[in-house]
């Protein structure tokens, strides 16, 4: 039985939540239970299904495994008790390794990983930054705008990153792969490098004009 | 003596989110709970933990477990929904599969025993259970008397299942708001996700789902939205202008996380709750509250 098992889907088995993936028999409750749905070609249903017929490219290239928002309702309600939410996380991972990926989340959850490694916490202006680099979505960038500066106002976004005691730690882990592997990485992090040295002398600035007015009040 | 408890505020927490965490702190310190930041925490990686390595997902939670039981806790809290989800996911699973707790183990500077002594609670649920609602509404000094309130509680609190709540048909948060004093408003969208998760990439769809919750809240009468979670409100309260467009109408509904409310109900300063920094204004509730 084994070795005649399609290769995808033995690989598929393997993964954290795909061990169950033959239990599937269709029923449907995770596509009526999604709230992404509309934005899917095939919904979990089909994916099941794809991956139980060993179609790789179908189900590695679709955006399907990327507008997943990971709320669980499929898991919760299988009554085979799949890890479907699990596995479409997996599966995002498979996609990025064996080179199906485009589309923006999966640029945003590489520049979300990347900017954890570079210092142990996220740092929204550089995650940002680092996203729109990797998409050049001029459009969406410019309608963010008007909410950006909002929060600007509000103090919602830092103007220096927290760091933990050694980020390195984290990469020598293997939470990221080596820099080589990043696409465009050299001259991003030149780029990101240099937005941090502004924001962190705009950080001074903003510090040293509260600090004089304290002086003054106190 | 009063319980201490490590607290995991996760990366929301001091930048759009900030009023979570003030509000939890103040919350905390006034009703005599302590609440000690876990020294060196690291980011739990989100919805995006494993895009590089399997383990990652549980690597990344469990030196945050590793650390709090190094540093003398046996509870942690994690406000932020989708950071309680990771660290208490991967504290059940790494206590129920050593596999797991042994390779992670060989790869972390730091050690976790993985013996089921650390516990991830949520502050939400840790006051239903192990404050009580009961203690908690007599400490109330400014009811909430007839605001309408519609409980948000979008995926992570509740989901996957866990021993709190139903991952259907969640009550907590009704719960609490009642024994603060406010009228809980029933509707239908109340535990379906907001795509928060999404907002940057794919905002339309993000748009589109917190849309029907907002619109749905507003259909049922209610005044005000609170919620558990940084994601949830950044989605409802920061996209809601989006969400009004649309709609086609104005849904004006202020969004106060549950420990805001909690410490206008208790008589904590607003300046205390960073209730200046929503989007959606929240002086008419405070107003409310405070007369």
């Amino acid at each position: 039985m084994t070795s005649e098992m399609d290769p995808f889907l033995a690989e598929v088995m393997k993964l954290r939540g795909g061990k169950d993936v033959l239990e599937c028999y269709q029923c449907g409750t995770c596509s009526a239970s999604c709230p992404a749905l509309p934005d899917m070609i095939h919904g979990p249903r089909r994916i099941m299904y794809m991956i139980q017929n060993g179609m790789e490219q179908e189900v590695l290239s679709s955006p399907d495994i990327w507008r997943c928002v990971s709320c669980y309702s499929c898991m919760n309600r299988c009554p085979r008790g799949i890890e479907i939410t699990v596995l479409f996380s997996e599966l995002r991972r498979l996609a990025i390794q064996k080179g199906y990926v485009d589309d923006k989340e999966a640029e945003f959850g590489q520049a979300f990983t990347v900017t954890l490694a570079q210092h142990g916490r996220q740092f929204e202006p550089e995650l940002l930054a680092r996203y729109y680099l990797r998409v050049w979505d001029v459009l969406s960038l410019l309608r963010m705008v008007p909410l950006g500066l909002k929060m600007l106002v509000k103090g919602k976004l830092p103007f220096a990153p927290e760091h933990i005691q050694e980020p390195q730690a984290l990469q020598e882990a293997g939470v990221i792969p080596p820099a080589k592997d990043l696409p465009g990485g050299g001259w991003i992090d030149q780029v990101i490098a240099l937005m941090i040295t502004v924001l962190g002398f705009m950080d001074a600035l903003v510090k040293l004009a509260s600090g004089k007015k304290e002086a003054q009040h106190g | 003596m009063a319980k201490s408890y490590a607290y995991y505020p996760g990366c929301t927490m001091s930048s759009t989110a900030k009023e979570y965490d003030m509000s939890t702190r103040a919350v905390f310190a006034h009703l005599g709970l302590e609440l000690h930041e876990i020294q060196d925490w690291n980011c739990c990686g989100a919805t995006h933990s494993a895009i590089y390595k399997e383990d990652a997902r549980f690597l990344l939670s469990l030196r945050n477990l590793a650390l709090a039981e190094d540093q003398g806790f046996d509870t942690v809290i994690a406000p932020c929904s989708a950071c309680y989800k990771n660290l208490r996911r991967a504290a059940k699973l790494s206590e129920a599969d050593k596999s797991i707790c042994t390779r992670v183990n060989e790869e972390m500077t730091e050690h976790y025993s993985c013996a089921g002594h650390v516990t991830v609670l949520h502050p939400l649920y840790m006051f239903i259970q192990d404050f009580g609602l009961d203690a908690l509404k007599k400490r109330v000094v400014r009811p909430l008397t007839g605001i309408k309130i519609a409980s948000y509680y979008g995926c992570m609190l509740t989901r996957p299942l866990d021993e709190f709540d139903s991952a259907e048909r969640p009550t907590g948060l009704d719960r609490l708001v009642k024994a603060l004093g406010a009228e809980p408003v029933e509707y239908d969208y109340k535990a379906k996700c907001c795509g928060g998760a999404l907002a940057l990439s794919h905002t339309g769809s993000t748009v589109r789902m917190t849309s029907k919750i907002l619109a749905s809240a507003k259909e049922r009468g209610a005044e005000s939205v609170t919620l558990a979670c940084p994601m949830c409100h950044m989605a409802l309260d920061m996209y809601q202008s989006k969400a009004e467009r649309a709609v086609g109408q104005p849904l004006n509904l202020p969004v106060l996380f549950f420990t805001q409310w909690m410490g206008l109900a208790l008589g904590i300063e607003p300046e205390q709750l960073g209730l200046k920094r929503h989007m959606v204004p929240t002086a008419g509730m405070v107003a409310r509250v405070i007369g």
